[in-house]
Order: C-alpha cells, then sequence, then structure tokens
C-alpha cells in the first residue's frame, strides 16, 4: 500500500490516456461544486469566454444578460450585445477586470478615456469593440459607460455563478492615470503615444493579488455567488516580449493557471474547470486547435461544454450534444459561429497581417 | 347673399378638432352615432367611428373676440383609411412624390390667396408616452441630462424614429406647395400634458392608469421637442411658416397644463382658442 493504491482513475496517466472520450477522460473530477439548472451565469473574459457563453445559452443554461438591447435599437446594427452579460467586450487580463469592478463599485473614479473614429462615432478606449458602431457623441460615449458600470454593478449582485476566462498577462497601461487597456492603442482604435502608453507583463504575485481583489469585491458584493475560473486556451497573437510568442504564451498561461490554482485553493466559493487541459493535453492530440493554430476550433468548444455540462450542469445532462453528430446545417451553423467569435477578437488587431483581412 | 370668402383653409387630423371646436359650432354638420365611447371625451365622440364629415365644409366663427368669419376645413379622421396624404416614392431616381388624389382635389379647389393652415398629423410623438419597454433615456441638445441608471439609445435610433413621424407631416406639405399658390402654416402639436394618468379619458391607450404607465415627464417632452425641432427645420426650407403651442398652455418645464387638456394625447377648445388668437395674428387677420 502506499498513498496513491487506492486513488481513482483519473488520478493516472495511462488510465486518462486509454479513456476512449474526453468524458471519459473526467477532466474535471476535481470539482468543488455543480450548478443547478436555476443558476444565473454571467461571463467574462477573453475570445474563449465568448464561446462558453454562447454555448451556454444554446444549451439551456441561464446567462444573465444586465445589459440588453433595447427594442428602440435595430436588432442588425453593430450593437454589441449578447456576446457577454454587459457590453465589457473581451477581457484580457485580471487587472482589467479587476479595474472594471473597482469603477463599477465606486472603489475608483470612473475612466472615461474616449476617442472619435474617422466616421465620426466614438469609441471608449476600455472596450473598443464591444460596440462596434461606436457612440454618437463623445457625451453619449461617456453616459454609456456610467449605464455599463451601472450594469456590471447590478450582474455582480444578480449572478449565481461567475465564469471568468483568464486570457493574457500582458498589457499596455496609460501610466498618466494608472488604468490599463484590454488592446494597445493605436491598433483598434485611438493613438499610441509612447511614455503614455507602457507595456507590462503581469507577474504570478501580481495576478494572485488581483485576483484576490476580484474575489473580494465579489463576494463582498454578493455573498452567495461563486466563482469559476477558466483558462483560455488561445495563444497570444502578438508578444511585445523581446522572444518568441509562444514562449511567451507557455509563460502567461503557466502564470495564469498557477495564479488560478493558488486562489482556487484559499476560496470555498472559487473553483476551477479545466478547458484549458481539454483542449491544450496531449490526449487532445492538437485535434482541437483551429486553422492556424491558435483558436480553438467547435469541435473543441464543444467538448468543453460537454465536459462542463455533464460535470457541473448534471440538470442538463441530455443536452449535453456530440461534436461528430452534428447535422450537416447544424455543422455549417456552428462553422459560421466560429468565424463570427473570431471576429470579435481585439488582439487579432495586433497582427498586421490579420489585421489587412479584417 | 353670397357668402363671405373664408378667412382660411383648414387640413387637419385630429389635433385640428380643437380648433374647431373653439371657434365653431362645425358639429352641426355631422350626426354621431352609436354608443358614446368612455375612452373619449365629448370632443372626440364619432371621430373614431367612421361618424364625421368626410367632405370639405365651411363653417361660420362663432366666438366673438376672434377676428374671423369663417373657415373651410377638410377633417380626416384615420377611419377615412387614407394614411399618408403624401409619400415619397424612392423606387425610382430621385423620387416621386405621390399624393392621394382626394387630397389633390381638394387642394386645387383651395388654389389662390387664402391661406391653408395644416395640422395634419402631429400624434406620432405620444406614441412614445407609454412606459411599455424597457426604461430608457437619449441625450438632447436642448434637454440636459439623462437619467441614471438605464440604456442610453444612440441618437442614430431616436432620429430613424422621428423621421418616420416627420416624414408624413412633411411629404404633405410639400405636396401643398407644389400644388397650389396658397401661403402655409403648419400648427405644432400640444405638447405631451401634465398629470397624463389623471386625465379621465385615456383614448384606447390603455385601460386604466397609474403614473407608472408614462414615460418620465423630462423623456415625453424630448421626444416632443426633437420631432418640433426636426419638423420645424425641414418646414423652413419649404417656406412654410409654423405655429409653436401657446406659451401660456405650457408648463415651465414645457408640458401641456391639465387644464387645456382632452384627453392623453390631445388638447381641448380652450387651447383650441388661444391657437386660433395665434393664427389671427399670424394671418393678420383683423376686424
Amino acid at each position: 500500500m502506499n498513498p496513491y493504491s487506492n486513488l481513482p482513475r483519473q488520478n493516472f496517466w495511462n488510465a486518462s490516456a486509454r479513456a476512449q472520450d474526453a468524458l471519459e477522460v473526467d477532466f474535471d473530477s476535481g470539482r468543488k461544486f455543480v450548478f443547478s439548472a436555476s443558476d444565473q451565469f454571467a461571463t467574462a473574459g477573453s475570445c474563449f469566454a465568448q464561446h462558453f457563453a454562447t454555448q451556454l445559452a444554446e444549451r439551456g443554461g441561464r446567462v444573465l444578460v444586465a445589459e440588453a438591447r433595447h427594442p428602440l435599437v435595430s436588432e442588425s446594427s453593430e450593437h454589441g450585445y449578447g456576446l457577454f452579460s454587459a457590453r465589457y467586450g473581451n477581457i484580457y487580463t485580471v487587472r482589467q477586470l479587476l479595474e472594471l469592478l473597482e469603477q463599477a463599485f465606486g472603489l475608483r473614479e470612473t475612466v472615461y478615456d474616449m476617442v472619435a473614429r474617422p466616421d465620426g462615432r466614438w469609441v471608449d478606449m476600455l472596450r473598443p469593440r464591444a460596440v462596434p458602431m461606436g457612440f454618437a457623441s463623445l457625451e453619449h460615449a461617456r453616459a454609456d459607460r456610467d449605464y455599463h458600470l451601472h450594469a456590471v454593478r447590478q450582474m455582480v449582485e444578480k449572478l449565481d455563478v461567475f465564469v471568468f476566462t483568464l486570457g493574457l498577462t500582458e498589457v499596455w497601461i496609460n501610466v498618466e492615470h494608472g488604468y490599463c487597456y484590454p488592446v494597445v492603442p493605436g491598433s483598434v482604435a485611438g493613438q499610441f503615444i509612447e511614455n503614455r502608453h507602457c507595456f507590462h507583463n503581469f507577474s504570478f504575485a501580481e495576478t494572485v493579488a488581483d485576483l484576490e481583489r476580484v474575489i473580494g469585491i465579489v463576494a463582498s458584493n454578493n455573498a452567495m455567488a461563486r466563482i469559476l475560473f477558466t483558462v483560455s486556451p488561445v495563444g497570444l497573437v502578438a508578444t511585445a516580449e523581446q522572444r518568441n510568442v509562444m514562449v511567451s504564451t507557455t509563460a502567461s498561461k503557466s502564470i495564469l493557471r498557477s495564479a488560478v490554482d493558488a486562489v482556487v485553493r484559499s476560496h470555498s466559493s472559487c473553483d476551477y474547470f479545466p478547458s484549458f487541459e481539454i483542449i491544450t493535453s496531449p490526449y487532445s492530440r492538437g485535434k482541437y486547435w483551429a486553422e492556424g493554430l491558435r483558436d480553438v476550433n467547435q469541435s473543441g468548444i464543444n467538448t468543453v461544454m460537454d465536459v462542463f455540462f455533464r460535470s457541473r450542469l448534471p440538470d442538463f445532462q441530455a443536452a449535453a450534444g456530440d461534436a461528430a453528430a452534428l447535422t450537416p446545417a447544424h455543422q455549417a451553423h456552428q462553422e459560421e459561429l466560429e468565424a463570427a467569435l473570431t471576429e470579435e477578437c481585439d488582439e487579432m488587431f495586433l497582427d498586421p497581417e490579420l489585421r489587412s483581412r479584417q | 347673399m353670397t357668402q363671405s370668402k373664408p378667412n382660411f383653409y383648414l387640413v387637419a387630423h385630429s389635433h385640428g378638432v380643437s380648433l374647431l371646436d373653439a371657434i365653431a359650432n362645425w358639429r352641426e354638420k355631422f350626426r354621431v352615432s352609436g354608443t358614446p365611447d368612455a375612452n373619449f371625451g365629448s370632443a372626440f365622440q364619432g371621430w373614431f367611428n367612421g361618424s364625421i364629415i368626410r367632405d370639405t365644409f365651411r363653417t361660420e366663427v362663432v366666438e366673438p373676440t376672434l377676428p374671423m368669419e369663417a373657415i373651410e376645413a377638410w377633417v380626416i379622421s384615420f377611419r377615412d383609411g387614407l394614411g399618408a396624404l403624401a409619400r415619397l416614392d424612392t423606387s425610382g431616381a430621385g423620387g416621386t412624390l405621390q399624393v392621394v388624389e382626394r387630397f389633390s382635389r381638394i387642394l386645387a379647389s383651395w388654389n389662390g390667396p387664402i391661406p391653408i393652415v395644416s395640422m395634419l398629423n402631429g400624434n406620432e410623438p405620444a406614441r412614445t408616452m407609454l412606459a411599455n419597454s424597457p426604461a430608457y433615456d437619449f441625450l438632447d441638445a436642448e434637454i440636459a441630462g439623462v437619467e441614471k441608471g438605464v440604456p442610453i439609445i444612440d441618437e442614430l435610433f431616436i432620429e430613424q424614429t422621428i423621421s418616420t413621424w416627420v416624414d408624413a407631416v412633411y411629404y404633405s406639405l410639400v405636396a401643398v406647395k407644389r400644388l397650389v399658390n396658397n401661403p402655409l402654416v403648419h400648427v405644432l402639436p400640444p405638447p405631451p400634458r401634465l398629470n397624463p394618468h389623471l386625465s379621465p379619458y385615456l383614448e384606447g391607450m390603455l385601460d386604466r392608469a397609474t403614473a407608472d404607465d408614462f414615460l418620465p415627464d423630462r423623456l415625453r417632452v424630448k421626444w416632443y421637442r426633437r420631432y418640433c425641432r426636426r419638423l420645424i427645420s425641414y418646414l423652413a426650407a419649404i417656406d412654410c411658416q409654423v405655429l409653436a403651442p401657446p406659451p401660456e398652455a405650457c408648463t415651465a418645464s414645457g408640458l401641456l397644463k391639465e387644464e387645456y387638456a382632452e384627453g392623453i394625447s390631445h388638447a381641448n377648445s380652450r387651447y383650441g382658442l388661444l391657437v386660433a388668437r395665434q393664427l389671427a395674428s399670424t394671418l393678420g387677420l383683423a376686424r
């Protein structure tokens, strides 16, 4: 007898590697809690989080909508509603989420960093692609930011589960006023100004500290809230470090994964869901990467959600589908969805080649 | 005995009722049929059930304080089924103005120096007064500030909504300008009323009303003023005079005082009398 003798199958590499499918591997066997059909989920995070929210809603999960399209707003316009629970756009770093929550709860001054586009519409630089049509005026952009922060506050107060997908550690900071951008000014909108916009790469310690503050804000405003962290398996489009982007990707993801591990161990209300491992582990043999080897393909998304529903939402097990069993029409729809969601990734604008295709 | 010429021709939808009630015994011209409709006061009995006279009519001005003797009017109930009196058909290059045949015929009979007064349409902003959608607000150049905690609707959608309302009046008056030579005055509709929930007549829009059934006062005034501003700018371009609501009928915040209201979206004959006096002044009428 030794400490490993009575451990379950999933604790052993060989057993997992021999499993017939991802569901049998039971990637999520370490879960602390499951959810019920009535739980309301709010989602935020990087590009990958958009897939999560969309699939959650498609499979019948309750996605909390704190900011919804008003009937006066044309459905066909580029209004930006429906991707996340509120129109914050992609939140890549924990610091970005922290600063959003601090503003929403009045813990720091609201940041109004708005710029005019060449077409005369205005953009909120803290969510430059969240509202693709932009705003009619500076005043409108500011007023909408106020409402957005109100919606975020309501979202935190009402949610049962907050799913946050950590994406990056690399960030561009406005050093004059001390806040970070989701994407470097000058790429999607605005102008890059040296000495005002400075690069920073968050360390493990900084990420843990930021996560702790995020957890603190959520808990102090919603004592019943549970937080489910995931780490986006999607690689960096570009790195500002003087090294290869794949090396930076590994460094970033390692820091994020370690930081989540650290905080989940110390907070009973927090848990981790291993979408990162489902996609990137050797078990998948790379089959979940989309063309370009950076994004996750629809089969990968489906597998992640199948595991999620089976593991965390037992009420919905019957709804969990197999990607291989998709009808051609459904498959086409999923591919369209995949393409659409890829387009929503702000980071794409960092790569001149990809940017020219937009 | 030869009849005197009318002081002006009136072409009006429902907002013309307040003016007619103020100056003339015009109801002698038609007979109200059917059971009284509890949604409306006496001013609008017959208006919505098809009893209203459908042709032009002459009526003597009986209000002794006015320097007017008679008017000729064509009042159009929506039960007439005419729809917009004129619209721009954009299917061809440049667009073609299409005018309802009856309107063309009546205008032809009015052609000359006697002014035409329009009280057409104008109830479109009233569609926004009910709080039947999630709360919202929008920015306005005249009325500063927005309500906290509600979405701010983009200017684009506000203007799109208002455009459809304005077009209904604008193209009708463009038709007047193209078809006849008469001086033209358009009377803006009354502003939204104060305390609409206290109105005894809900005009079929609600079964019963509380204050919560209506948009906040400031938002109702925003819609109304935005509509008026856009319409005024359009009508200025076709040399059409515009009459604003009589200031004495409005509160400081721009709402219609209750004593001048008839139902939740119309004004009464007291208001109509103020409009008649404005018209007399604008048209230079004198005894």
